[in-house]
């Protein structure tokens, strides 16, 4: 008698030799490609127009917007982490910052016009957080980025829970969520003005602090008065209101990305439902996790990105975002950019909820790792994904006196620095 | 399996091309496993069109659960089963099973004898077509068998049984024969 292994593997060998033996002639082939791309032109000539909109509605309930969420939380880990730090002019212009309770402000990240912008309204440890600017030009369908424009998400952070509550509404679907942002996410995430709470009250604390003044501009019409504050790793400079010696303009660069702080308004009396954790009538709740944040129970350990989350994470953005060709720049502004675009594709393979959703940021929080501050460059532009000759992406870990290199093909090889990119 | 969802995708969105590519990969596959499950090249030839004509019309709405691969499998099974149905083609008779094959055999690619690929065919058209079907579906096509379960919308017990049924009506068939095939190998080797 045969045991069960051996008989399926004379059943793989029959299968293999039937396989060999059933080729498809060309006529067949002919015969079949016709009659199904015939039928298929058919059908679309008798469907409506109105299939893409429908896209939207599965990524409404999906977690594109989750993960745009998640990335705002995330790109909050690059500031507050990395920066390790008068006269009495200098002193009224931080006080605010270091004690305001309530706070307006937009900030921008990246440059130019397209440039990703944030609108925070901070109400003490809470903060409304909104986003405008996503990139949609890789979303052709007029009407699809349309209706994305359209859609209005809100977040609010609740830095003592470590909670977050997005919002999220199109038309009449109105989607609420919870997100735990307890471990990385709270470890990282920060208003931008925590950040910038913590650069000055470093330089206030440090008598050799360099702080320079700027002198005099107009902003916004406004007369004001500049000084240029030198960190460890992050250059800060701050314009403050003349008059009143309220900071109304923020700038800073971290390693290749600049972020503005504008239209600061310290002391504004706002209203507490603003930040409400609650979720707001016409909402319909919908549990989400997310384990770029945390590892699912029953662990409950913050997530640690690794290298290849960012290899991973590259090949999404190659494969599925640009059909095969690497980004132009890679940053979190662009990571944070391209979220929509990801959600956008996916729900259209009909994965919604697949896992690239979640895999795309944990490149991103990889890449913080040393994009603010270490050394790392990208020469991606206009390398096709498979090119094994070609180093993408470079990065030098810390305490190592190589860099590791990533290719085009997504290996990753250790490199000598004279043999990187120029 | 990316590659196939953004195959998928592209055709999705108009490319004639994607489409081409996804049949050139696996219809040879899918035409191996229709011939195998129904005995018969002209009944499998019209359930591999019949599968990528629905497939063309039906790419908008399909929301893969899992492999591209699997899908197609599965489509070809049901279409298998619903052809077998229709025209009542039941299991063949050893001679005639042994004829499907096409001018492109090369006894030399064989794995196995013709006698023996003969035999094993035999046993597996004496099968149910339901245990045939687990079968193929799991050691031709690869599918796990909870993927086979809810593709069939049957239970996982059900398709564990039916393979495992099926298994021993080959093991009863086919005594000895493994071991001549093993020696078959060695030989070739």
């Amino acid at each position: 008698m045969e045991n069960s292994e051996n008989i399926e593997g004379l059943i793989k060998a029959f299968c293999a030799d039937k396989n060999s033996s059933a080729r498809t002639t060309e006529q067949l082939d002919e015969k079949i490609l016709n009659a199904a791309l015939s039928a298929r032109e058919e059908y679309k000539r008798t469907q409506s127009a109105q299939t893409q909109p429908k896209i939207w509605r599965i990524a409404m309930h999906s977690k594109l917007t989750q993960l745009a969420a998640a990335a705002v939380v995330a790109v909050a880990v690059i500031v507050g982490s990395q920066f390790l730090g008068g006269t009495i002019t200098f002193a009224q212009v931080i006080e605010p910052i270091l004690n305001a309770r309530t706070v307006v402000l937009d900030y921008v990240i990246g440059e130019g016009p397209d440039a990703l912008e944030m609108h925070d309204i901070v109400i003490g440890s809470r903060i409304r957080r909104t986003m405008s600017n996503m990139d949609m030009t890789k979303i052709l369908d007029p009407r699809v980025r349309s209706t994305l424009s359209n859609m209005d998400m809100t977040m609010i952070l609740d830095f003592e829970d470590a909670r977050m509550l997005t919002l999220v509404s199109l038309g009449v679907t109105k989607i609420a969520s919870y997100i735990d942002i307890q471990g990385t996410g709270l470890e990282g995430t920060r208003s931008v003005l925590d950040f910038v709470r913590n650069v000055v009250s470093r330089v206030k604390d440090n008598p050799d602090a360099d702080i320079q003044d700027l002198g005099e501009k107009e902003i916004n019409g406004q007369k004001a008065v500049g000084f240029y504050v030198k960190g460890l790793n992050v250059d800060l400079t701050i314009w403050a209101n003349k008059k009143t010696s309220l900071p109304i303009r923020i700038e800073f660069t971290e390693g290749k990305t600049s972020i503005v702080i504008k239209n600061i308004e310290f002391h504004v009396p706002l209203e507490e439902s603003l930040v409400s954790m609650e979720v707001p009538a016409g909402y319909t709740l919908k549990d989400m996790t997310l384990n770029i944040i945390k590892v699912p129970a029953p662990h409950n350990l913050p997530y640690n990105a690794t290298e290849e989350d960012l290899v991973e994470s590259l090949r999404i953005w190659a494969e599925i975002i640009l059909d095969g060709a690497f980004p132009d720049a890679i940053g979190t502004d662009h990571f944070m950019k391209q979220a929509a675009v990801l959600g956008y594709k996916l729900a259209s393979l009909g994965l919604p909820d697949s896992g690239e959703m979640e895999q795309f940021p944990k490149g991103m929080i990889f890449l913080q790792e040393f994009e603010f501050g270490g050394k790392w460059g990208y020469a991606g532009k206009g390398v096709k994904l498979g090119d094994a000759d070609k180093i993408i992406l470079w990065y030098q870990p810390q305490g190592s006196n190589t860099y590791r290199a990533i290719y085009g093909d997504l290996k990753v090889a250790e490199v000598a620095e004279e043999d990187l990119p120029k | 399996m990316l590659e196939d969802k953004m195959l998928l995708w592209k055709f999705r969105h108009g490319s004639d091309d994607a489409f081409r590519h996804i049949y050139d990969k696996y219809k040879n596959d899918l035409l191996g496993l229709a011939i195998a499950l129904s005995h018969d090249r002209t009944a499998a030839e019209d359930a591999l069109q019949d599968v990528f004509v629905s497939f063309a019309l039906h790419a908008d709405k399909l929301h893969l659960k899992t492999s591209l691969k699997s899908y197609l499998s599965t489509c070809i099974a049901n279409k298998v089963r619903d052809i077998i149905r229709k025209k009542s083609i039941q299991t063949v008779e050893l001679d005639q099973a042994g004829q499907i094959s096409t001018e492109d055999d090369q006894p030399d690619t064989l794995v196995m004898s013709a006698e023996l690929s003969a035999q094993v065919e035999h046993a597996m058209a004496q099968l149910p077509y339901d245990q045939r079907e687990v079968i193929f579906l799991h050691l031709h096509s690869g599918m796990k068998f909870r993927e086979i379960a809810e593709s069939q919308n049957v239970l996982l017990n059900t398709v564990l049984s039916r393979y495992r049924y099926g298994l021993e009506q080959l093991r009863s068939q086919l005594s000895g024969k493994v071991e001549s095939w093993k020696t078959q190998r060695i030989s070739k080797d």
